[in-house]
C-alpha cells in the first residue's frame, strides 16, 4: 500500500504550488501514470479520496489520471516497440531494452484559481 | 474561469511535469554523495518477510571479518531484527516505520547520522519486508539487491517485476531446501534475465554455506 505514500507526496507538491503562486484554490490537476509504474489505480484513488477528506484545500479539487502506455527500445538493434518488462525485441529477440515510457508517475498540469 | 464575469478571479494553468517521488530522489542523491565522500559501500536489501534478509546479513558479517559493517534496519513495528544483529556486535540503527511499507531516503539519512561515528566501510540497509513498494524508493545505495527464498514460490519475479528490473543482484536463499520445494532455479533465472539481462544471480544457503563465497566476492575486497 505505498499508494498512500505516493498520494501524500503528491498532495505536498500541490500545496507547495498553491502557496508559491499565492492561489486561492486548486481547481484541478493531472497525474500521468505509466502502465509499468506498479501503481494500483484503485488504491491510488482511494488514498486520494481519504486525504481529500482531511485536507481542506482539496475539497473541490478534481484529479485526472492519464494512463501512459509502455514504449521500449531494443539496445541491440534500436527498434522501438510496445510491451512490458518481460518482452523481447520483435526484430532481433534481445531482452536488453530501455524503457522509454510507461514507468512515470508524474504531476503534470495543475489548474489554480488565483 | 471567471475572466468575463468581473469577479476578479482567474485561473492559472501550470505545466509541472514533476515526478511524484522527486523529493525522495533529491534526498537519495544527497545520501549517495554523502556515502561516496566517506568511501562507503551501501547495499539495499529488499525482499518479502521471511526471505532471509537478516540471516543473509548475519552470514555476510560473520565472513567479512576485518571489514567494518553497519546496518540500517527497517521494521514496521518491532526492533527484533535489530537486536539479532546487535547481538553479533554490529552497529545497528533501527528505523521503525510505524506501519509504512518501505524505507525512504529521509529515514535512511537520519538513521545514518547515528552510525557515522562507527566509521563503517559497508552499510547494509535491510528494507521493510515487502517486494513491491521498496523498489520505488531510491535510498542512495550503490547496490539494490533482491532477496528471494526458494520457499516463496518461483512466480515472484512475474508478480513483482519492478524490483527485479531495478536491482543489480538477486540473492536466492535457502537453496538447501530445493529438494523439498517446487522451485526451478533455471526457470527463475530465465524469467529474471528477461526482465533484467544484467542481473547477477547468487543462489546460496546460509545454513550450509553453499554459494556464499560468490556473494562475498561480488561484494568486493
Amino acid at each position: 500500500m505505498h499508494e498512500a505514500s505516493l498520494v501524500s507526496a503528491l498532495v505536498e507538491s500541490l500545496l507547495d504550488l498553491k502557496a508559491r503562486e499565492g492561489a486561492k484554490k486548486i481547481v484541478k490537476f493531472q497525474v500521468a501514470m505509466g502502465e509499468l509504474s506498479g501503481v494500483d489505480q484503485e488504491a491510488f484513488n482511494m488514498a486520494y479520496e481519504a486525504l481529500k477528506g482531511v485536507v481542506e484545500e482539496l475539497r473541490d479539487t478534481r484529479m485526472e489520471i492519464i494512463k501512459i502506455p509502455a514504449r521500449l527500445r531494443c539496445e541491440e538493434c534500436q527498434r522501438e516497440f510496445s510491451g512490458d518488462y518481460f518482452s523481447a525485441c520483435p526484430e532481433c529477440g534481445s531482452y536488453i531494452k530501455t524503457i522509454l515510457s510507461g514507468e512515470e508517475l508524474e504531476l503534470r498540469e495543475v489548474e489554480l484559481e488565483v | 474561469m471567471c475572466e468575463s464575469c468581473g469577479c476578479g478571479e482567474r485561473s492559472l494553468k501550470l505545466s509541472v511535469e514533476k515526478a511524484i517521488l522527486s523529493e525522495n530522489e533529491r534526498l537519495a542523491q544527497r545520501n549517495r554523495k554523502w556515502f561516496k565522500s566517506l568511501g562507503l559501500r551501501v547495499i539495499n536489501l529488499v525482499g518479502s518477510p521471511g526471505s532471509g534478509k537478516t540471516s543473509l546479513i548475519e552470514a555476510t558479517a560473520q565472513r567479512l571479518s576485518g571489514r567494518r559493517l553497519a546496518v540500517i534496519e527497517g521494521d514496521p513495528e518491532t526492533r527484533r531484527d535489530a537486536e539479532r544483529l546487535q547481538a553479533l556486535g554490529i552497529p545497528v540503527a533501527a528505523v521503525t516505520t510505524g506501519g509504512v511499507c518501505h524505507l525512504d531516503a529521509r529515514m535512511v539519512h537520519r538513521a545514518f547520522h547515528e552510525l557515522e561515528p562507527t566509521h563503517p566501510e559497508i552499510l547494509f540497509i535491510e528494507n521493510v519486508g515487502n517486494l513491491l513498494c521498496p523498489a520505488d524508493f531510491d535510498l542512495g545505495e550503490d547496490l539494490l539487491a533482491v532477496v528471494l527464498s526458494v520457499t516463496e514460490g518461483e512466480d515472484k519475479p512475474e508478480k513483482y517485476p519492478q524490483a527485479f528490473r531495478r536491482a543489480k543482484a538477486l540473492v536466492i536463499t535457502k537453496i538447501d531446501l530445493l529438494p523439498y520445494v517446487d522451485f526451478d532455479l533455471e526457470r527463475v533465472a530465465n524469467t529474471v534475465l528477461k526482465i533484467n539481462p544484467e542481473l547477477r544471480i547468487f543462489p546460496l544457503s546460509v545454513k550450509t554455506g553453499e554459494g556464499l563465497s560468490a556473494w562475498l566476492e561480488f561484494l568486493g575486497p
